[in-house]
């Protein structure tokens, strides 16, 4: 996730975060209910394709087209293992791309919305729909830490293979524990420094928090929500 | 006006130095500089001023701390920060924002100035601070020089009058460190106080008023800008202080070698040494980038021709063997990346060492190198310091490992935990 914030923060096609919050929230729905065929498949097939092209557009085409490929084998790879493989080797390969084709595309879409969303603009929508600000600092400080936490474990993983530890003698619980100690000591100590850097920049100050940030919906936002309310209804009207 | 008067304070649950009977006033527009070893009580000081005593940092604290009138006990955080800015050691943990613009906005937005305000203000430092370079980028993008520059801005920009910095420059280069001096010279101009606590002693001389030594959490000596600046070595070295000035020295003839980019000085040096092919480790082929080509399903290896778009670019190196190398540059030259190169812990790198006839790459580097690494909690995993060691021998052997230990002076803390350990201590 570290990766995404550093490289999409020159956005191109800019869409509300209201609007990435509405697509979340719709999305989740959506993977809930469970259709295999009929009318109410193809619907979910065509929703599948709207985080792929929004990330396209995000000047992404190459994991756009990975994902296509992707999704494509798994179905395909599902419905040969239906007809033709079973016993648990068929439970195992079905289990893996029901996965794929039923929950892929809704981590795509919270890896768009996490990695273009600014804090600021986070905090500004949530001052907007006038939801209360304790409730937007934490989830702001979660989405400040997504970066960081990948940081520290990647520095802990090179050390452990530095000293030769990494798979922990063998050993599983020797093998979480030596990962997640340091990580949770290095988290606690930048959570201490970074909440006394926040408290002396004024964060916590009892008046109305002030947002520079210009968020609004576009056309292109009611082009995006539109098609996407459009969608679902229409599948859970077919699956229901 | 700064008065602090009669102040003692104990961490609570920490064995970490307090300060016992201190007593500092600080004028108007005047720079102070706080030395000393680390563990001196610094910190502490500083912290009293900015009030994270007692609001964040708990403990026992006697005594009267007051910053324009306000006695800091009876205030809340908020309250003081648009009176006192601080800038901290760790660029990296000091930023709430993941983007650029965000950071230098965001003191303002918290005490909820109004946004044409704001947005007059963020022009005002941009302009002063010399950021527009900067502006519109990720913050987990910029080097640490960069990110402390934001974070003086984040600063500057709720327009304190007292601005604190608590070893700004620990992670910075000399060319991060001119900024940052540039930075405090113009806040002096416009008669802010700055209170800095600092190991580097060389870029501050010609900014501070007054040097403050400091032992065990109390004031040992006080000097004025002149008598600081005439302090001779031998007498720097009594006070375990680093030098005054000798660092200038190689900051002139460093700071001119050109920079252009990430070019590599050792580049195209081929060190002739005639020494037997035995005694030499030959690194040979050490190409590696961050932004490799977009691919689409298969990642292509990295050729000494992708030259252009590497972040290192060594072709060939020889060290002889059993010798202390050192490798220096700017911040952002590649020193780590080499390193970490070495070591074999970036995988896409094609680079191989020659040692006595065998050629290692990849993940045999990662067996034979060992790589002390900046941040040492990150590479301790046990609960005492005895099984740490034992942990990384082949054939674990207590006898051989208190061995170890004892040679390095920390056989006394053998149960300890090692977290509990010095930053010092740690790295042993």
């Amino acid at each position: 996730m570290g990766n995404g914030y550093r490289k999409s923060l020159n956005i191109r096609f800019h869409l509300d975060p209201r609007t990435k919050l509405l697509l979340l929230i719709l999305f989740s729905v959506v993977v809930m209910i469970d259709v295999t065929d009929g009318p109410a498949y193809i619907v979910r097939a065509i929703m599948t394709y709207i985080p792929v092209v929004l990330v396209c557009l995000e000047g992404k085409p190459h994991v756009g087209a990975r994902f296509t490929v992707l999704f494509i084998l798994a179905t395909w790879l599902m419905e040969i293992t239906q007809e033709n493989i079973g016993g648990i080797a068929g439970m195992l390969i079905l289990f893996l791309c029901y996965m794929i084709t039923q929950f892929a595309p809704t981590m795509i879409m919270v890896w768009y919305c996490i990695s273009t969303t600014k804090i600021s603009e986070f905090m500004a929508a949530m001052n907007r729909m006038r939801l209360p600000q304790g409730l937007a600092i934490s989830i702001a400080v979660m989405m400040r830490f997504f970066p960081t936490l990948s940081e520290e474990y990647r520095s802990i993983r090179d050390a452990m293979r530095m000293r030769g530890i990494a798979f922990g003698g063998g050993k599983v619980t020797k093998m979480i524990e030596y990962r997640l100690v340091p990580l949770l000591f290095s988290c606690i100590s930048i959570g201490d420094e970074l909440s006394a850097a926040a408290v002396t920049r004024g964060l916590g100050t009892p008046v109305k928090r002030t947002n520079v940030c210009e968020i609004g919906f576009h056309s292109k936002d009611y082009v995006v929500i539109a098609v996407t309310l459009v969608l679902s209804i229409l599948y859970i009207y077919l699956s229901v | 006006m700064i008065e602090i008067k009669n102040v003692t304070f104990h961490y609570s649950g920490l064995d970490q130095a307090g300060l016992s009977d201190f007593n500092l006033s600080v004028t108007d527009g005047e720079c102070i500089l706080l030395c000393g070893a680390s563990g001196c009580g610094k910190t502490t000081v500083t912290r009293l001023i900015n009030g994270l005593i007692p609001h964040f940092f708990k403990g026992e604290l006697t005594g009267d701390v007051c910053v324009n009138g306000l006695d800091i006990k009876q205030q809340e955080l908020y309250n003081l920060a648009g009176i006192v800015g601080s800038v901290f050691q760790n660029p990296r943990s000091q930023f709430f924002s993941v983007d650029t613009d965000g950071e230098v906005v965001f003191g303002p937005e918290n005490i909820g100035l109004p946004k044409p305000e704001i947005l007059t203000r963020k022009k005002q430092v941009v302009q002063e601070l010399n950021l527009n370079d900067l502006l519109g980028r990720s913050l987990f993008d910029l080097s640490g020089g960069e990110k402390q520059k934001i974070a003086c801005a984040s600063v500057a920009a709720l327009l304190p009058d007292i601005i604190i910095l608590d070893e700004p420059s620990s992670n910075l280069d000399w060319a991060a460190i001119r900024d940052l001096r540039d930075a405090m010279q113009l806040w002096k101009s416009q008669g802010k106080t700055i209170i800095i606590s600092e190991h580097r002693l060389w870029y501050l001389k010609d900014i501070i008023d007054r040097a403050v030594y400091m032992e065990k959490g109390r004031i040992v000596n006080e000097w004025t800008r002149q008598e600081f600046s005439q302090l001779t070595e031998k007498e720097l070295k009594s006070y375990e202080l680093r030098p005054v000035t000798l660092e200038e020295r190689y900051i002139r003839q460093f700071s001119n070698v050109s920079k252009s980019g990430n070019e590599n000085p050792a580049d195209q040096r081929n060190l002739e040494t005639g020494i037997d092919g035995d005694d030499l480790l030959c690194l040979t082929d050490f190409y590696f980038t961050y932004t490799p080509r977009k691919y689409l399903f298969v990642k292509k290896k990295l050729t000494p021709e992708d030259e252009e778009i590497c972040d290192l670019r060594i072709p060939h190196l020889q060290i002889e063997k059993g010798k202390i190398v050192g490798v220096i540059g700017d911040n952002g030259s590649g020193k780590s990346t080499f390193l970490r190169c070495l070591c074999g812990l970036e995988k896409t790198c094609i680079g191989t060492v020659e040692v006595s006839g065998r050629t290692y790459h990849g993940r045999q580097l990662t067996k034979i190198c060992y790589m002390v690494m900046q941040d040492v909690n990150h590479q301790l995993f046990t609960n005492s310091v005895l099984s740490e060691v034992l942990l990384s021998m082949e054939h674990p052997d207590e006898k051989a490992a208190e061995k170890i230990l004892e040679s390095l002076d920390l056989d006394e803390y053998k149960e300890k935990h090692p977290m509990a350990l010095s930053g010092g201590q740690k790295h042993g």
